[in-house]
């Protein structure tokens, strides 16, 4: 069974905005020989050397579901050739295994996974259950209008990879849809055992539900907060929830609502009597009623711990990223590259700084292969593209590149320090023996 | 046996020139790969006495990562050899059962504490623990340690379910015998082991973070970090698990790990070790495999390993009883509470929830179901609902498949005893659990009434359940709703406590549909002048004064009660307790539970509480007399007299020592193998 990601079939069933399946092969043909970023792609894959890239898993999803697993590519020449005569509609990237996967039936040896970038997968859908005045319509349009819970993961994820766990080289990419994607490649976190992956999966994971009891719940969500999660609050957590989750979703509108929010509440004595004082104070703001909430939760956990922890918790559970963690905590799952077309909207997954996430909307910033397409023209003998949607790409690709010339930077310096490393211990050896 | 024996050779750092093209990490964790096997002719051959070990171990705490090994030039015998590695096989399966009854997921100190004492216990039955320096005997301890674990450590590294297996079960080991060392030891390994670099953090470090150090520490769950604690720095990557509970404070990298976990970093570093030198292991272990004196050994470990894997969980396929899904419906009075309550949600709401579906499921394996029928099991429940063949395949399949071993980790899951049960709390919306205690008292009793529990039964079953002897209640219910005759012991409760859910389905089931249960075959061979010893040992024990014990101890020795000696009178009558739903002649039918799959379940009572191994007559009977006084107002047990009554229980324990688990009719082949040196 693959493990590769794939959205659930439910959401599929909708109606692609952009009918590009008639002609896709035709389109992604085009798309890889012309648009591809296929030599900074291949030049991620090769961390430095072409070995590295031959002894990557990547997969191919054909037209009509077909699925070929274990390819594999010891230039980046034959990678391309393949892109063009098969034109995937979707490319998964693998781990960096012990030979090259695709020698797997030729080579006795067990197949073992060396390497992988760390990645992250967070998608919309997990958070329907606290979506409120913005959810439903087609899928492309929730995305826009939820955004504000990807900006809000990318800014809490990207810092807390970065300062709690020094990584630098960190990739942050539109999934296509309704979801995104993280690709972490410092050399220190392609090295990481599965052990590892998942704690520091758990490490970024808050669960809400499922055992939802008071016990596990004041062993996650603290008082005071693990200064991780505090960071989350501070840079993005707090601000979401008020003006997005309150404001905008209407999280608190109506009695239903408060009802459900104050559900968490452990002790219900507590819960019942915010019900009440708040249920006839119609007049009240979502935010406005958040602050007399709090206020209240606050009085009253002076004595209960549960109830002080739970002010957090709601704000968490209505803004704290979502991530699939299975996806992370193996080093052999795979995750679709970047720059993929996606096969419903069209889209390009196109990369973005986290830095600019919140302006990031997927309806304006992602590209469509379509109008990619349309704005193609011979200038003086060379076809290229230009307009808006060209524009949109080239950015991405800017993105992408900052991110490979850096991953590139760190190989090779390592690669350095290795050699003298050798050279360092050849000469304390002659020393030895003379 | 040929007189052979085997002399290992371990250098520590050369490599031989197969290995060198490894990884250079394993080289020199690799037993045996640089071993040499030969003929024993003129090489002593007795382990003890062997003069030419220099230890050079002098911290008081024993916990070696084996890294290297003092066995160069040392010649074992072959079958002490296997007779040690079996004795740590044995201490490893008491690790694993430990942990098992630990409800997963729950890592209370408590639980932590009651794996370290099994391991330690075990430990010591199997004559693995180490003295203390000074002790004589120390070094050969040391000795038959590290061959006993390089031994292990060769048999089981072939397979991944093999390695993993070694992998945990040694891991604590490990960290039982690190109890109690401090961070010097800690540091020290570390270095020995050419570990992570450990750093004292600096005091400027400190003030920086000290606001977030103190809100790592003052969680609750966690220590109240004292103001003076030492912090160290070390990599994230060593300390996985500290990681994985935001036990520690991370800046850039680096975790600051307090004082009182510094072990962790220890036990990490021994995992990652011995999961490299199992690796490393498996490459090398052809050469031992073909030797002809190793490789009986070998295999005498795996076999071992592989029989008692059995034993340890409910053996489903050593019993008779099995069922296929047409007898399903057939059979739902037979099921315990748990277990029919799970099925009445399930028909009720079509649909369960993870963990409800892991606890259905694999009773439903051990009941007999296999994987296809399991899944049309739960794909006609859940197609009943909302859930359509389409989604079930792609959400639910595998969790069932995975039941059964064909996904995932590829582990056949066993089915879950009482305490997993019980100690795996349901959330909202859940049903999994034990209903003794998760139920509140109306609704339990609703409960019972409805498969049918005799009414008289059910408040003592409520009141059991509310002093949260949840077992007991469990046994009182089956008692009073299962068909046939029911045995009680002298305190008026039934004999048979149910361990297992699936054990209770099966005891159900003979008694519904075995043709003609045999209950008769009892008392003829009561031995009279055994029954007349005791009741004088019941005499005199009777004018001591005795302390009380606590009411969890006192169930605790009746489930101790080996069901297969059949030692009650005939004429013991049941009265009106309310736990027989047919009066009449109480009679122990306690032949016909005897069956192999009984064992686990005497092994298991010994494992749990070590202290019941000792010959403790003495208490065992203080402990029935407390019963009598506390536990019976409803005392009307018949016309059986105080001496009697302590007469069978004298008889039975001694008959339960005598038979204990190693004579059990399931391990013979254990017990002839198992070479104690
Ligand atoms: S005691 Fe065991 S069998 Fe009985 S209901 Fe509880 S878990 Fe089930």
């Amino acid at each position: 069974m693959p493990t590769a990601p794939t959205s659930s079939p439910a959401l599929n069933s909708k109606p692609a905005p952009v009918p590009i399946a008639g002609d896709l092969s035709g389109k992604l043909g085009w798309y890889y020989a012309r648009i591809f970023p296929a030599s900074q792609f291949t030049r991620w894959l090769r961390y430095g050397n072409d070995d590295t890239l031959s002894r990557r898993e990547i997969s191919f999803t054909l037209p009509g579901d077909i699925y070929l697993r274990w390819k594999s590519f010891p230039t980046p020449s034959k990678l391309l050739d393949s892109l063009k005569s098969l034109t995937p509609i979707k490319i998964d990237i693998g781990a960096i295994y012990n030979f090259p996967p695709a020698d797997k039936n030729s080579v006795s040896a067990p197949l073992t996974p060396m390497e992988k970038e760390l990645v992250f997968d967070i998608d919309m859908t997990d958070y329907e259950d606290v979506m409120g005045a913005l959810a439903g319509g087609s899928a492309v349009e929730v995305c826009d209008r939820n955004w504000p819970y990807m900006a809000t993961a990318v800014k809490v994820i990207d810092a807390a990879l970065r300062e709690d766990f020094g990584f630098r080289h960190i990739l942050w990419v539109y999934s296509g849809r309704r979801g995104i994607h993280c690709w972490v490649a410092d050399a220190r976190a392609r090295r990481m055992t599965n052990e590892q992956r998942s704690a520091v999966a758990d490490f970024l994971y808050l669960r809400f539900e499922g055992r939802e009891n008071a016990g596990r719940r004041q062993n996650e969500v603290t008082v005071p907060l693990h200064p991780s999660l505090a960071r989350a609050k501070r840079v993005a957590c707090e601000k979401t929830f008020r003006q997005f989750v309150l404001n905008d979703q209407g999280m608190l509108d109506g009695d239903e609502r408060l009802r459900r929010m104050l559900a968490v509440v452990p002790n219900a004595a507590v819960a019942d009597g915010i019900y009440q004082r708040l249920a006839s104070s119609a007049g009240l703001s979502g935010p406005d009623k958040w602050d007399r909430i709090e206020k209240e939760l606050l009085r009253a956990g002076k004595s209960d711990y549960g109830v002080r922890a739970t002010v957090d918790y709601i704000m968490f559970k209505h803004t704290y990223p979502r991530l699939d963690v299975n996806v992370s905590k193996e080093i052999n799952h795979l995750l679709k590259a970047p720059f993929c077309v996606h096969p419903k909207t069209g889209r390009v997954c196109v990369p973005f700084r986290a830095t600019e996430v919140d302006g990031f909307l997927p309806g304006e910033m992602a590209p469509e292969v379509g109008s990619l397409l349309a704005e193609m023209k011979e200038v003086d003998g060379e076809v290229r593209g230009s307009g808006p949607a060209s524009d949109l790409m080239l950015e991405g690709v800017k993105v992408f590149e900052e991110f490979v010339n850096a991953v590139e930077d760190e190989a090779r310096s390592a690669q350095r320090k290795k050699k003298l490393e050798a050279l360092d211990q050849r000469q304390a050896a002659e020393l030895l023996v003379s | 046996m040929q007189v052979t024996s085997l002399s290992f050779v371990i250098p520590n750092l050369v490599t031989p020139p197969y290995l060198r093209h490894s990884s250079k990490r394993c080289s020199n964790l690799a037993f045996f790969a640089t071993m040499q096997v030969a003929r024993a002719a003129g090489t002593p051959s007795k382990l003890p006495g062997s003069s030419s070990i220099h230890s050079s171990r002098t911290a008081a705490s024993y916990a070696p990562l084996y890294l290297s090994s003092s066995l160069r030039h040392i010649a074992f015998d072959i079958e002490e050899l296997e007779g040690i590695a079996l004795d740590r096989l044995k201490v490893l399966k008491a690790a694993e059962t430990a942990r098992s009854n630990a409800s997963i997921g729950q890592r209370s100190a408590a639980a932590v504490d009651a794996i370290r004492t099994s391991i330690r216990a075990a430990e010591r039955a199997a004559g693995l623990n180490i003295p203390p320096p000074g002790n004589p005997t120390r070094e050969d301890r040391v000795l038959k340690d590290e061959a006993s674990h390089f031994l292990l450590r060769l048999a089981l590294c072939k397979t991944h379910e093999h390695r993993n297996w070694l992998l945990s079960t040694e891991h604590d080991l490990f960290t039982a015998r690190l109890e109690g060392a401090g961070a010097e030891f800690a540091l020290q390994a570390i270095e020995k082991a050419d570990g992570p670099t450990v750093r004292l953090a600096s005091a400027s470090d400190l003030e920086r973070f000290r606001q977030e150090l103190d809100a790592v520490a003052r969680g609750p769950g966690r220590m109240k970090g004292d103001s003076g604690t030492n912090y160290y720095t070390v990599a994230f990557e060593q300390v996985p698990a500290l990681i994985r509970y935001r036990r520690v404070f991370l800046d850039k990298g680096m975790a600051y790990v307090p004082e009182r976990n510094v072990l962790d970093i220890v036990s990490s570093q021994f995992r990652s070790k011995l999961s490299h030198a199992l690796v490393t292991a498996s490459k090398a272990v052809g050469l031992a495999d073909g030797d002809q004196r190793m490789r009986p050994i070998l295999e005498s470990i795996r076999q071992h390993y592989a029989m008692e894997e059995q034993v340890k969980g409910f053996d489903p396929a050593a019993s008779i009883e099995r069922i296929n899904l047409t007898q399903l419906n057939e059979s739902l009075p037979a099921m315990p509470l748990c277990m029919v309550n799970m099925m009445t949600r399930l028909r009720e709401q079509h649909h369960l929830r993870y963990a409800g579906r892991l606890q259905l499921g694999v009773f439903l394996k051990g009941c007999g179901l296999n994987m296809d029928e399991s899944l049309r099991f739960w794909r006609t429940e859940f197609g009943k609902g909302a859930i359509n063949s389409d989604k079930f395949e792609k959400s639910y399949a595998y969790n069932i498949r995975h039941h059964y071993g064909r996904e995932g980790k590829r582990r056949n899951l066993a089915p879950f005893p009482c305490m997993r049960i019980i100690n795996d709390r349901p959330g909202p919306g859940e049903h999994n659990g034990c209903p003794y205690r998760e139920f509140e008292e109306t609704r339990l009793k609703q409960a019972l009434r409805s498969i049918g529990t005799d009414p008289n039964a059910i408040p003592v079953i409520a009141a059991k359940a509310k002093e949260g002897n949840f077992q007991t209640a469990c046994g009182i219910c089956f008692a009073s709703s299962q068909p046939g005759i029911h045995a009680v012991t002298e305190t008026g409760m039934p004999e048979y406590i149910p361990t297992h859910p699936n054990e209770y389905f099966i005891e159900a089931r003979k008694r519904r549909f075995a043709p003609n249960p045999d209950v008769s075959m009892l008392d003829a061979d009561i031995d009279e002048e055994e029954m007349l010893m005791a009741a004088a040992a019941v005499e005199s024990q009777n004018s001591d004064a005795t302390p009380k014990k606590s009411g969890s101890d006192v169930d605790r020795d009746n489930e101790v009660v080996n069901p297969r000696t059949p030692l009650e009178k005939k004429d013991v009558n049941c009265g009106n307790n309310g736990l027989n739903a047919s009066p009449g002649v109480c009679v122990p039918d306690t032949p016909v539970q005897a069956t192999a799959h009984e064992s686990p379940v005497i092994r298991k009572r010994n494992d749990d509480a070590p202290e019941l191994q000792q010959p403790a007559k003495p208490a065992n009977l203080q402990s029935n007399k407390d019963i009598e006084q506390e536990n019976q107002p409803s005392t009307e047990s018949g016309n059986m007299t105080g001496a009697d009554r302590a007469t069978v229980s004298t008889n039975k324990y001694s008959r339960g020592k005598d038979g204990s688990a190693e004579d059990a009719p399931a391990s013979p082949k254990r017990q002839k193998k198992a070479v104690s040196p």
